[in-house]
């Protein structure tokens, strides 16, 4: 049942992708100041949404972990961050390579990626807080604590970071939160980016968890062996 | 579609590469771990018996 | 009121300790020393440049220094035992973290003020006519990476890695008020006083330590017991 799943989702994916590609290639026209770049965008901000949700989500499932003491939530939280770790450095290299092209430089400092880089830093830290434990119950008592820790303190980074007088985006930015709209007609194939990542964030979620299930598995007949 | 083409290209490459490596280290944690699970199985399967 | 009492005495016994072998306090400050020393070799500041950003680099110091006193922090209850001795005592592990906490404050004010010093000298900063705003500033920023830097050192007390995971773990998170320690440090530095161009950064700092003390406090239970 859970392979067809994952089949499935994963067709809709490619689909998706391949569909909403041509879409952004072919048939979304150039932008008049930055031309064929922008398009960038497109892969840019989606993983942006998506990475954030995902550690706030990791968050949720670590609070629930500790609520029920229950390993499925902690497997969840811990697969959730590494992958939203992944979308996350998507979002900054895509960034960098935008940055690079539009001004001269391959890491402007400027709010939006430094935001996301101090985030990427503090889930890392998770990670490697995760794999320098060995016992599984405490790795997920600890690491459950880093996420909701991490989580709030993203709050405060990308807060603080906007404030701060001089990282500010040296050129235009596109921005749905300042009110700077794009056209309706270039929005679609952002939100069907959105939904692609979505789709294949919960994919390599659901490939981890049977990871985690198995790697358990190991352990209890390890435990059973040397007994 | 003019300009910036070559750029364009290096990002979508570059967004793409980070999912296929990502891809790629589940495959080899996925290797590895079948592998311990049958050595695993091999060592309990005897006292089982 | 005995919670408070229990504070003051878990307090009362770190800061008793290190003041019989004063071990952080002294590598800390030398560690310090030492880093003030290589920034200047490495920037070569004229006044110009310590306008910009003398604040910075004060904070960074006291960032790297006041790692070695945090790590420490929980570290040393693990010889014979303390730990779970002071797990087991009736002072519940929200008294224990206040406690610790509050000492490791008293510790790392007393190396930010030797640190100032050393600074001002150093680098030929003057920081006696803003001292008041200065001192909140650094009340405040102190306060932040105090307990960050507790709740971090009991959880990474048991850790084989502890030396590496504590830093790793701790400075993403302080960058926010390290971002406002050290601009409203800069502009204190260049005399500018505390206006309402700056008080942004003292609401942010102020957050920030509330917060993160009501955090550490809920939280701390589950990273030493469970």
């Amino acid at each position: 049942m859970r392979n067809r799943i994952m089949l499935l989702l994963t067709v809709a994916f490619a689909g998706l992708i391949v569909w909403n590609l041509k879409h952004i290639l072919l048939d979304v026209p150039d932008e008049a100041r930055q031309d064929a770049i922008f398009r960038i965008l497109y892969f840019h901000a989606p993983a942006a949404i998506v990475g954030l949700t995902g550690f706030g989500v990791g968050m949720v499932f670590s609070g629930v972990y500790l609520a029920t003491k229950n390993f499925y939530w902690d497997t969840l939280a811990a697969a959730t961050t590494e992958v939203s770790l992944m979308l996350a450095a998507i979002n900054l290299v895509t960034g960098s390579i935008w940055g690079r092209q539009q001004w001269g430089v391959w890491w402007a400092w400027d709010a939006r990626l430094t935001s996301m880089l101090v985030c990427w830093l503090i889930f890392a830290g998770y990670m490697m807080l995760r794999r320098a434990i060995e016992e599984p119950d405490t790795r997920a008592r600890l690491s459950a604590v880093v996420s909701l820790f991490g989580t709030v303190n993203a709050w405060f980074v990308y807060k603080v970071i906007e404030w701060f007088p001089r990282l500010q985006h040296p050129g235009p930015v596109l921005s749905f939160r300042t009110g700077g709209r794009i056209d309706r007609q270039l929005e679609t194939p952002f939100f069907w980016m959105v939904l692609v990542y979505m789709i294949l964030a919960v994919v390599l979620v659901m490939i981890r968890m049977r990871q985690e299930s198995v790697a358990r598995e190991i352990d209890s007949l390890r435990r059973m062996a040397h007994a | 579609m003019n300009g910036n083409f070559e750029y364009l290209c290096y990002g979508l490459v570059a967004a793409w590469l980070i999912v296929a490596l990502y891809v790629l280290l589940l495959g080899m944690r996925e290797s590895k771990l079948a592998k311990e699970l049958e050595r695993v199985r091999h060592m309990v399967e005897p006292r089982g018996k | 009121m005995i919670f408070f009492r229990q504070c003051l005495t878990v307090a009362a016994k770190d800061l008793r300790a290190e003041w019989r072998t004063k071990e952080a306090l002294n590598a800390s400050l030398a560690f310090s020393t030492v880093i003030l020393v290589l920034f200047s070799f490495a920037l070569d500041p004229n006044p110009e440049m310590m306008q910009e950003f003398s604040g910075g680099l004060l904070w960074l110091v006291f960032l790297f220094a006041g790692a070695l006193v945090l790590n420490r922090s929980f570290a040393r209850e693990m010889q014979n035992d303390c730990l779970d001795a002071l797990l087991a005592s009736p002072v519940p592990p929200s008294g224990l973290f206040l406690g610790k906490a509050l000492a490791n404050y008293a510790l790392l004010m007393t190396l930010e003020l030797m640190c100032l010093v050393e600074f001002g000298v150093l680098f030929n900063v003057r920081w006696l006519g803003n001292i008041g705003p200065l001192l909140i500033v650094m009340a405040l920023g102190t306060w932040a990476l105090t307990v960050v830097g507790t709740i971090f050192s009991a959880l990474t007390v048991n850790l084989r890695l502890r030396e590496v995971m504590l830093p790793v773990l701790v400075y993403p998170m302080m960058v926010p008020p390290m971002m406002a320690a050290m601009i409203l440090t800069t502009s204190l530095l260049n005399g500018d006083p505390l206006g309402p161009g700056n008080i942004l950064w003292v609401r942010v700092l102020a957050g920030f330590d509330v917060i993160f003390t009501l955090l550490g406090v809920a939280f701390i239970d589950t990273v030493l017991v469970g």
